[in-house]
Protein backbone atom coordinates (compact mmCIF):
# COMPACT_ATOMS: atom_id res chain seq x y z
CA UNK A 1 0.00 0.00 0.00
CA UNK A 2 1.36 3.39 -0.96
CA UNK A 3 2.68 5.46 1.70
CA UNK A 4 0.41 8.32 2.74
CA UNK A 5 3.11 11.65 2.55
CA UNK A 6 0.79 15.49 3.36
CA UNK A 7 2.99 17.89 1.96
CA UNK A 8 2.36 21.85 3.38
CA UNK A 9 4.09 24.75 1.91
CA UNK A 10 2.45 28.14 1.42
CA UNK A 11 4.14 28.61 -1.86
CA UNK A 12 2.55 26.66 -4.44
CA UNK A 13 5.48 26.35 -6.99
CA UNK A 14 7.02 24.31 -4.15
CA UNK A 15 3.88 21.91 -2.61
CA UNK A 16 3.01 21.62 -6.77
CA UNK A 17 6.29 20.19 -7.71
CA UNK A 18 6.89 17.86 -4.23
CA UNK A 19 3.44 16.52 -5.32
CA UNK A 20 4.54 15.42 -8.71
CA UNK A 21 7.51 14.75 -7.78
CA UNK A 22 6.62 12.25 -5.02
CA UNK A 23 2.91 11.57 -6.77
CA UNK A 24 5.80 9.57 -9.95
CA UNK A 25 7.26 7.65 -6.88
CA UNK A 26 4.38 6.07 -6.39
CA UNK A 27 3.46 8.04 -2.62
CA UNK A 28 -0.06 9.04 -2.01
CA UNK A 29 0.66 12.86 -1.55
CA UNK A 30 -2.38 15.40 -0.08
CA UNK A 31 -0.54 18.99 -1.29
CA UNK A 32 -1.69 22.18 0.34
CA UNK A 33 -0.77 25.78 0.67
CA UNK A 34 -2.90 26.05 4.11
CA UNK A 35 -1.68 24.49 7.06
CA UNK A 36 -4.44 25.49 8.89
CA UNK A 37 -6.52 23.24 7.29
CA UNK A 38 -4.69 20.32 9.63
CA UNK A 39 -5.69 21.90 13.03
CA UNK A 40 -9.65 22.08 11.55
CA UNK A 41 -9.24 18.57 11.67
CA UNK A 42 -9.72 17.91 7.60
CA UNK A 43 -7.13 15.57 8.14
CA UNK A 44 -6.82 12.02 9.72
CA UNK A 45 -3.48 12.65 11.27
CA UNK A 46 -3.28 8.73 12.60
CA UNK A 47 -3.63 7.64 8.65
CA UNK A 48 -0.51 9.54 7.31
CA UNK A 49 2.90 7.99 7.41
CA UNK A 50 4.38 11.29 6.62
CA UNK A 51 4.39 15.28 7.01
CA UNK A 52 6.68 17.47 5.40
CA UNK A 53 6.11 21.18 6.35
CA UNK A 54 7.83 24.45 5.30
CA UNK A 55 8.49 26.66 8.80
CA UNK A 56 7.80 30.26 7.65
CA UNK A 57 4.38 30.84 6.10
CA UNK A 58 1.98 33.44 6.26
CA UNK A 59 -1.09 31.45 7.28
CA UNK A 60 0.03 29.70 9.92
CA UNK A 61 3.68 28.28 10.29
CA UNK A 62 5.08 25.47 10.62
CA UNK A 63 5.94 25.24 14.59
CA UNK A 64 2.57 25.69 15.18
CA UNK A 65 1.27 22.57 12.78
CA UNK A 66 3.69 20.63 14.34
CA UNK A 67 2.67 21.48 18.36
CA UNK A 68 -0.94 20.73 16.85
CA UNK A 69 0.51 16.93 15.42
CA UNK A 70 2.26 16.22 18.87
CA UNK A 71 -0.20 17.37 21.22
CA UNK A 72 -2.74 15.24 19.66
CA UNK A 73 -1.08 12.14 19.13
CA UNK A 74 0.39 12.05 15.34
CA UNK A 75 2.42 9.25 15.51
CA UNK A 76 4.01 9.48 12.01
CA UNK A 77 7.13 11.17 10.78
CA UNK A 78 7.50 14.94 10.77
CA UNK A 79 10.14 16.91 8.22
CA UNK A 80 10.58 20.50 8.97
CA UNK A 81 11.98 22.29 5.84
CA UNK A 82 13.62 26.18 6.56
CA UNK A 83 15.37 28.54 5.13
CA UNK A 84 16.48 29.94 9.03
CA UNK A 85 18.12 28.94 11.38
CA UNK A 86 15.85 25.77 13.52
CA UNK A 87 18.32 24.72 15.96
CA UNK A 88 16.07 26.60 18.49
CA UNK A 89 13.15 24.49 17.81
CA UNK A 90 14.58 20.97 19.46
CA UNK A 91 11.82 20.41 21.45
CA UNK A 92 9.55 20.20 18.19
CA UNK A 93 10.75 16.43 18.07
CA UNK A 94 10.85 16.05 14.14
CA UNK A 95 12.52 13.39 12.78
CA UNK A 96 14.48 15.38 9.67
CA UNK A 97 14.87 19.25 9.18
CA UNK A 98 16.19 19.89 5.50
CA UNK A 99 17.40 23.36 4.67
CA UNK A 100 16.43 25.53 1.81
CA UNK A 101 17.14 25.12 -0.83
CA UNK A 102 17.42 21.66 -1.25
CA UNK A 103 17.85 19.60 -4.35
CA UNK A 104 14.59 16.89 -5.18
CA UNK A 105 17.03 14.61 -4.73
CA UNK A 106 18.14 15.09 -1.29
CA UNK A 107 14.67 15.90 -0.80
CA UNK A 108 13.87 11.72 -1.94
CA UNK A 109 16.94 10.21 0.07
CA UNK A 110 14.96 11.61 3.12
CA UNK A 111 11.52 10.07 2.59
CA UNK A 112 12.77 7.48 0.91
CA UNK A 113 14.98 6.83 4.57
CA UNK A 114 11.86 7.60 6.33
CA UNK A 115 10.05 4.91 4.69
CA UNK B 1 -17.50 -5.73 -19.06
CA UNK B 2 -14.80 -8.46 -19.62
CA UNK B 3 -11.59 -6.92 -21.04
CA UNK B 4 -9.49 -10.40 -21.33
CA UNK B 5 -8.27 -10.52 -24.84
CA UNK B 6 -8.06 -6.80 -25.46
CA UNK B 7 -6.79 -6.54 -29.37
CA UNK B 8 -3.68 -4.03 -29.26
CA UNK B 9 -6.03 -1.70 -31.47
CA UNK B 10 -8.77 -1.48 -28.59
CA UNK B 11 -6.34 -0.82 -26.16
CA UNK B 12 -4.99 2.33 -28.36
CA UNK B 13 -8.49 3.56 -28.37
CA UNK B 14 -9.49 2.57 -24.62
CA UNK B 15 -5.92 5.13 -24.03
CA UNK B 16 -6.63 7.87 -26.49
CA UNK B 17 -10.66 8.03 -24.73
CA UNK B 18 -9.25 8.22 -20.99
CA UNK B 19 -7.12 10.53 -22.47
CA UNK B 20 -9.16 12.67 -24.19
CA UNK B 21 -11.73 12.82 -20.33
CA UNK B 22 -8.69 13.88 -18.87
CA UNK B 23 -7.93 16.31 -20.99
CA UNK B 24 -11.18 17.77 -20.97
CA UNK B 25 -11.74 17.46 -16.98
CA UNK B 26 -8.87 19.58 -16.55
CA UNK B 27 -9.27 22.01 -18.85
CA UNK B 28 -13.07 22.31 -17.16
CA UNK B 29 -11.46 22.42 -13.92
CA UNK B 30 -9.41 25.26 -14.51
CA UNK B 31 -12.26 27.56 -15.51
CA UNK B 32 -13.44 27.19 -11.87
CA UNK B 33 -10.05 26.86 -10.06
CA UNK B 34 -8.54 29.96 -12.27
CA UNK B 35 -9.38 33.48 -11.90
CA UNK B 36 -9.53 34.75 -15.77
CA UNK B 37 -6.10 36.24 -16.75
CA UNK B 38 -4.52 37.05 -19.73
CA UNK B 39 -3.15 33.80 -20.65
CA UNK B 40 -6.99 32.69 -21.14
CA UNK B 41 -8.13 35.79 -22.91
CA UNK B 42 -5.14 35.29 -25.66
CA UNK B 43 -6.08 31.64 -25.66
CA UNK B 44 -10.11 32.78 -26.43
CA UNK B 45 -8.69 35.00 -28.72
CA UNK B 46 -7.06 32.55 -31.13
CA UNK B 47 -9.00 30.31 -33.58
CA UNK B 48 -7.45 27.17 -32.44
CA UNK B 49 -9.13 27.74 -29.33
CA UNK B 50 -12.89 26.98 -30.30
CA UNK B 51 -11.83 24.47 -32.82
CA UNK B 52 -10.59 22.30 -30.31
CA UNK B 53 -13.42 22.74 -28.13
CA UNK B 54 -15.77 21.64 -31.05
CA UNK B 55 -13.51 18.38 -31.81
CA UNK B 56 -13.09 17.85 -28.36
CA UNK B 57 -16.89 18.92 -27.31
CA UNK B 58 -18.88 17.07 -30.61
CA UNK B 59 -21.45 15.91 -29.22
CA UNK B 60 -25.23 17.28 -30.31
CA UNK B 61 -25.70 18.21 -26.44
CA UNK B 62 -23.06 20.98 -26.67
CA UNK B 63 -23.91 22.63 -29.84
CA UNK B 64 -25.93 25.19 -27.87
CA UNK B 65 -22.90 25.79 -24.97
CA UNK B 66 -19.76 26.06 -27.76
CA UNK B 67 -22.30 28.65 -30.02
CA UNK B 68 -22.92 30.31 -26.68
CA UNK B 69 -18.76 30.24 -26.21
CA UNK B 70 -17.96 31.37 -29.68
CA UNK B 71 -21.04 34.48 -29.57
CA UNK B 72 -18.91 35.44 -26.89
CA UNK B 73 -15.52 35.32 -28.32
CA UNK B 74 -16.92 37.35 -31.05
CA UNK B 75 -18.04 39.90 -29.31
CA UNK B 76 -15.71 41.00 -27.26
CA UNK B 77 -13.12 41.08 -30.62
CA UNK B 78 -12.50 44.66 -30.42
CA UNK B 79 -12.86 45.21 -26.47
CA UNK B 80 -9.27 45.61 -24.98
CA UNK B 81 -8.35 42.89 -22.59
CA UNK B 82 -8.95 45.10 -19.46
CA UNK B 83 -12.34 45.74 -19.50
CA UNK B 84 -13.21 41.96 -20.84
CA UNK B 85 -11.11 40.90 -17.65
CA UNK B 86 -13.16 43.20 -15.88
CA UNK B 87 -16.55 41.94 -16.65
CA UNK B 88 -15.13 38.16 -16.36
CA UNK B 89 -13.52 38.45 -13.31
CA UNK B 90 -16.29 39.89 -11.79
CA UNK B 91 -18.72 36.87 -13.19
CA UNK B 92 -16.13 34.34 -12.18
CA UNK B 93 -16.37 35.56 -8.59
CA UNK B 94 -20.01 35.84 -8.06
CA UNK B 95 -20.37 32.67 -9.55
CA UNK B 96 -17.41 30.49 -7.32
CA UNK B 97 -16.42 32.76 -4.62
CA UNK B 98 -19.56 33.34 -2.53
CA UNK B 99 -18.54 36.42 -1.38
CA UNK B 100 -21.38 37.18 0.61
CA UNK B 101 -24.92 35.53 0.65
CA UNK B 102 -27.67 36.80 -1.93
CA UNK B 103 -24.83 37.38 -4.39
CA UNK B 104 -24.12 34.57 -6.82
CA UNK B 105 -25.22 30.80 -5.81
CA UNK B 106 -24.39 29.61 -2.49
CA UNK B 107 -20.05 28.78 -2.89
CA UNK B 108 -19.43 25.41 -5.07
CA UNK B 109 -18.22 23.13 -2.50
CA UNK B 110 -19.79 19.76 -1.85
CA UNK B 111 -20.04 20.52 1.76
CA UNK B 112 -22.33 23.33 1.51
CA UNK B 113 -24.36 21.87 -1.68
CA UNK B 114 -25.25 18.43 0.23
CA UNK B 115 -26.64 20.34 3.26
CA UNK B 116 -24.17 20.68 5.33
CA UNK B 117 -24.70 24.70 4.93
CA UNK B 118 -20.95 25.20 5.45
CA UNK B 119 -17.63 24.97 4.02
CA UNK B 120 -14.93 22.33 5.45
CA UNK B 121 -17.74 19.74 6.84
CA UNK B 122 -17.91 16.38 6.73
CA UNK B 123 -18.48 15.68 3.04
CA UNK B 124 -14.91 17.80 2.62
CA UNK B 125 -13.49 14.86 4.76
CA UNK B 126 -15.45 12.42 2.77
CA UNK B 127 -13.85 13.76 -0.79
CA UNK B 128 -10.55 13.69 0.80
CA UNK B 129 -10.49 10.22 1.63
CA UNK B 130 -11.66 9.58 -2.00
CA UNK B 131 -8.77 11.36 -2.60
CA UNK B 132 -6.50 8.57 -1.04
CA UNK B 133 -8.59 5.41 -1.86
CA UNK B 134 -7.04 5.33 -5.50
CA UNK B 135 -3.56 5.69 -3.70
CA UNK B 136 -2.61 8.63 -5.85
CA UNK B 137 -3.33 11.25 -3.71
CA UNK B 138 -4.56 14.85 -4.69
CA UNK B 139 -2.78 18.41 -5.24
CA UNK B 140 -4.88 20.82 -3.48
CA UNK B 141 -2.85 23.97 -3.92
CA UNK B 142 -4.93 26.34 -1.70
CA UNK B 143 -8.30 25.21 -2.25
CA UNK B 144 -10.25 22.57 0.00
CA UNK B 145 -10.92 19.11 -1.64
CA UNK B 146 -14.22 19.43 -2.19
CA UNK B 147 -14.31 22.81 -4.06
CA UNK B 148 -15.70 22.03 -7.71
CA UNK B 149 -12.57 22.53 -9.28
CA UNK B 150 -10.75 20.32 -7.54
CA UNK B 151 -13.13 17.57 -7.79
CA UNK B 152 -13.20 17.45 -11.74
CA UNK B 153 -9.28 17.78 -11.87
CA UNK B 154 -9.43 14.60 -9.55
CA UNK B 155 -11.71 13.14 -12.51
CA UNK B 156 -8.66 14.45 -14.90
CA UNK B 157 -6.23 12.21 -12.80
CA UNK B 158 -8.36 9.46 -12.56
CA UNK B 159 -8.48 8.91 -16.44
CA UNK B 160 -4.86 9.93 -16.67
CA UNK B 161 -3.89 7.14 -14.48
CA UNK B 162 -6.32 5.18 -16.12
CA UNK B 163 -5.19 5.98 -19.90
CA UNK B 164 -1.56 5.50 -18.44
CA UNK B 165 -2.39 1.82 -17.39
CA UNK B 166 -3.89 1.04 -21.18
CA UNK B 167 -0.47 2.57 -22.69
CA UNK B 168 1.24 -0.56 -20.34
CA UNK B 169 -0.85 -3.15 -21.01
CA UNK B 170 -2.44 -2.97 -17.50
CA UNK B 171 -5.59 -4.03 -18.13
CA UNK B 172 -6.90 -4.99 -14.79
CA UNK B 173 -5.03 -1.91 -13.56
CA UNK B 174 -6.84 0.25 -16.00
CA UNK B 175 -10.20 -1.28 -14.95
CA UNK B 176 -9.62 -0.72 -11.63
CA UNK B 177 -9.17 3.36 -12.20
CA UNK B 178 -12.46 3.55 -14.98
CA UNK B 179 -14.05 1.65 -11.74
CA UNK B 180 -12.88 4.82 -9.23
CA UNK B 181 -13.86 7.24 -11.97
CA UNK B 182 -17.43 5.83 -12.10
CA UNK B 183 -17.83 5.61 -8.53
CA UNK B 184 -16.31 9.00 -7.69
CA UNK B 185 -18.78 10.67 -10.85
CA UNK B 186 -21.63 8.82 -8.96
CA UNK B 187 -21.58 9.69 -5.51
CA UNK B 188 -19.96 12.81 -5.04
CA UNK B 189 -19.95 15.23 -8.59
CA UNK B 190 -23.30 13.56 -9.72
CA UNK B 191 -24.26 14.20 -6.06
CA UNK B 192 -24.23 18.24 -6.00
CA UNK B 193 -22.81 19.85 -9.27
CA UNK B 194 -25.64 19.56 -11.39
CA UNK B 195 -28.25 21.39 -8.65
CA UNK B 196 -24.93 23.97 -8.41
CA UNK B 197 -24.91 24.33 -12.16
CA UNK B 198 -28.69 24.70 -12.97
CA UNK B 199 -28.57 27.84 -9.78
CA UNK B 200 -25.27 29.04 -11.26
CA UNK B 201 -26.98 29.38 -14.74
CA UNK B 202 -29.79 31.08 -13.82
CA UNK B 203 -27.28 33.93 -12.12
CA UNK B 204 -24.00 33.77 -14.79
CA UNK B 205 -23.90 36.94 -16.46
CA UNK B 206 -21.72 36.18 -19.05
CA UNK B 207 -22.08 34.23 -22.25
CA UNK B 208 -18.51 32.80 -21.96
CA UNK B 209 -19.46 31.58 -17.45
CA UNK B 210 -22.57 30.07 -18.90
CA UNK B 211 -21.16 28.05 -21.64
CA UNK B 212 -18.51 26.55 -19.34
CA UNK B 213 -21.63 26.03 -16.93
CA UNK B 214 -23.66 24.41 -19.62
CA UNK B 215 -20.48 22.34 -20.73
CA UNK B 216 -19.72 20.82 -17.53
CA UNK B 217 -23.63 20.05 -17.04
CA UNK B 218 -23.36 18.31 -20.52
CA UNK B 219 -20.18 16.81 -19.78
CA UNK B 220 -20.61 15.38 -16.94
CA UNK B 221 -24.36 13.39 -18.39
CA UNK B 222 -21.96 12.01 -21.25
CA UNK B 223 -19.30 11.24 -19.08
CA UNK B 224 -21.93 9.19 -16.79
CA UNK B 225 -23.62 7.41 -19.90
CA UNK B 226 -19.40 6.54 -21.47
CA UNK B 227 -18.44 4.97 -17.88
CA UNK B 228 -22.34 2.73 -17.52
CA UNK B 229 -21.32 1.27 -20.97
CA UNK B 230 -17.82 0.94 -20.17
CA UNK B 231 -18.40 -1.30 -16.83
Amino acid sequence: MAKRVIVIDDEYSISGLLFQHLSKRGYDVVAMTNGAWIKEGLIKIDQVDIIVTDFHMKRIDGEEIIRYLRDNNYRGKIVLSSSVDTSNLKDLQVDVIIEKPYTLDEFTRIIEGLS
Amino acid sequence: MDRTGLKEGELFLLNKEAEDRSKVYLLLSNFYLQRPDRQLLTRLRTPDFINAMRSFLSEDEFTEAIRLLEGFINSIKDIPDNEVLDILGVDWTRLFRGIKKGYGPPPPYESIWRGEGRIMGEWTRKVLESYHQPGIGMDLGDELPDYIGIELKFMARLCYEESSNWKENAISEAGRFLNFEKEFLDNHIQAWVPAFLTEALDEAKTGFYRSILELTQGYIKTDQRYLSSRL
